[in-house]
């Protein structure tokens, strides 16, 4: 019995702080502005056989050869007549699941790297902050633009070339909040009373630092849908006739001045979706972030 | 402070060296050797062999990379394997133009993103401050290449103030500069206004305030000279960051750049050009980053004071 009581009471706290963040992204009428934006496009992207078949994406329609958005061509047609509609939507699948990857793989990196050098420090720590000192020399749309030149375009090694290149960033943010979290008086507390080392890492290091890494994820994700496109708009990345935002909008930079609606749709996919995740960033800092809370 | 000049500069020879490393192992990953891209398709065994051997691509990773380290510091980037001359004489009249359109975005980013970010910290609340704010969101999550795109439509195709290819003029430049440099502009002005805030809760700023300072005053030479210290690394960043979008920007343009030199290179399969390309780019990153923190370090006194003995 008691110990039932001491589950629901531990299931209730979890709850209220569940609730507690919720709250206080809410107050940010821009951040759920954010989210509805961001679910709408997901909604969109993931339910497309709702909207249109798949098949629309490479079939042409031949009565409707680059034209301007009519009915049943909501969105309008390319120079092949295929529907821009559905080739926004299942090429969203593409820019979204690039960017999603691109994002976890490179934030687990520097959650991983930065623990390890702001918990350790010392020789690691000193290695890895030089290699970092040489990366942060080259521009990361450069250094993406080099792998995937050496790998070849494809979706797979489009992703590695991101992940690659947003890394060092990652890995600064995570070491530095471990570093803050070191000088606190708690961990000195914990350390003087003998607590283990991964009680630590799991008790005081990862529960204060998870509302940076979400923060961050969501910012990350911006950058990474931007970054992804401009490498497909350069023809390297997801290969045609495959739609994808950043490609199509290289192939209606040809047709802009006689059809200016194919670059309008992707792009402004583009641009609301790393919009959305900016401004739910903003929102997960309010709600997350301990030092803006007083 | 020369002690602090002197380390900088020190400190830039292993930074490029590694750079240099990065983009040497990276490339190493390339699909097909030199000989397979110079000779074309239907060469003989022998043939490639020689070649191969003749370019040095048989040796050791490591005996390659110090061989072009070497040449490097006599000024030799090597040859290009498509335009068969010198990879310098292929960069030498191209940095210039891409450089003039990253300063001209930094310049034009800085002096939009700063003073804005200073009037939203100031006017907080109000809708001068809600209003460039918003729009700071919307441009910053726009891709450089479709700003560009869409300017390129209203400014040259619609209204036809600029031409949409690049002819070398002064006025072809606005186009890619503002395309390249609003993004930035609004990724300052956002800084700009929280490093601004922080600031104007500052004691010191109440400090002024109590000592009956006028609001002018306070926020003039109280808050702005301090709150813009961090700002100069902002933009000493968004230099990189624009120096790598050039590649994107003068794809769209078509103006004749070491970005487009680089993407052409890609697609030929160059490897000393997209080399040469990438190591400069590195170069002249680090450069203006040096100079950036040694300005830091002088105009900011407590910076200065650890190195001034």
């Amino acid at each position: 019995m008691a110990e039932t009581t001491t589950a629901v009471k531990k299931k209730k706290r979890k709850n209220s702080k569940l609730a507690d963040t919720w709250r206080l992204f809410k107050k940010r009428k821009t951040s759920v502005l954010g989210l509805i934006i961001f679910s709408m496009i997901l909604f969109m992207v993931v339910c497309a056989p709702l909207f249109v078949e798949k098949s629309k994406v490479e079939e042409s329609d031949w009565e409707y050869l680059t034209s301007p958005p009519v009915a049943g061509h909501i969105f309008g047609t390319d120079e092949l007549g295929r529907d821009i509609f559905a080739r926004v939507l299942y090429g969203g699948r593409n820019s979204l699941e690039i960017g999603l990857i691109s994002m976890v793989c490179a934030l687990s990196m520097g959650v991983v790297i930065g623990s390890l050098c702001g918990y350790f420090g010392g020789i690691l720590d000193q290695v890895v902050m030089r290699i970092l000192d040489v990366l942060k020399s080259i521009p990361t749309t450069v250094l993406a633009l080099a792998i995937v030149a050496a790998l070849g375009g494809s979706k797979t090694n489009l992703i590695i070339a991101i992940m690659i290149s947003q890394t060092p960033a990652q890995v600064r943010l995570v070491r530095s909040a471990v570093i803050g979290i070191a000088g606190r008086e708690y961990f000195e507390a914990a350390r003087a009373c003998g607590t283990s080392t991964p009680r630590i890492i799991f008790k005081h290091i990862v529960p204060n630092c998870i509302g940076t890494v979400i923060i961050q994820a969501s910012m990350a994700m911006a950058q990474m849908i931007l970054q992804a496109a401009s490498l497909s708009f350069i023809g390297l990345g997801i290969q045609p006739p495959e739609p994808e935002w950043g490609s199509m909008l290289s192939n209606a930079r040809e047709y802009m001045s006689t059809a200016p609606w194919l670059m309008i749709f992707p792009g402004l996919f583009i641009m609301l979706s790393a919009y959305s995740f900016n401004l739910i960033g903003d929102g997960l800092r309010d709600a997350l972030d301990p030092k803006l809370r007083s | 402070m020369w002690r602090y000049v002197v380390k900088r500069l020190l400190l830039l020879i292993p930074v490029v060296l590694g750079a240099i490393l990065i983009i040497f192992f990276v490339l190493s990953f390339s699909k097909g050797t030199p000989a397979e891209i110079l000779l074309g398709p239907g060469f003989t065994q022998e043939e490639y062999d020689a070649y191969n051997e003749e370019l040095g691509f048989n040796d050791p990773f490591f005996v390659r990379y110090f061989r072009y380290v070497g040449n490097l510091l006599k000024g030799d980037f090597g040859t290009s394997y498509y335009y068969k001359t010198t990879v310098w004489s292929e960069l030498k009249d191209r940095i210039p133009i891409s450089l003039r359109t990253t300063f001209m975005a930094l310049a034009m980013a800085a002096l939009i993103g700063v003073p804005l970010g200073v009037l939203t910290a100031v006017k907080q609340y109000t809708a001068l401050d809600t209003i460039p704010t918003a729009l700071a969101m919307v441009f910053a999550a726009t891709p450089v290449f479709w700003l560009g795109m869409l300017l390129m439509y209203f400014f040259a195709v619609k209204l036809g103030w600029f031409s949409t290819l690049s002819t070398g003029k002064f006025s072809d430049l606005i186009l890619p500069t503002l395309a390249l440099g609003l993004p930035h502009a609004a990724r300052q002005m956002r800084f700009t206004r929280s490093s601004m805030l922080e600031a104007i809760r500052e004691d010191y700023v109440r400090t002024a305030r109590a000592k009956g300072c006028r609001e002018r005053s306070v926020i003039w030479h109280h808050t702005v000279k301090n709150a813009l210290l961090p700002v100069i690394t902002v933009i000493g960043n968004s230099f990189g960051a624009m120096f790598g979008g050039t590649v994107i920007i003068e794809k769209l343009f078509v103006v004749n750049g070491i970005g487009s030199l680089m993407v052409k290179g890609i697609g030929n399969r160059d490897v000393p050009i997209v080399t040469g390309c990438v190591v400069i780019i590195a170069l002249v990153y680090s450069f203006v980053t040096m100079i950036v923190d040694i300005l830091y370090a002088y105009i900011d006194p407590r910076t200065k004071a650890r190195f001034i003995k």
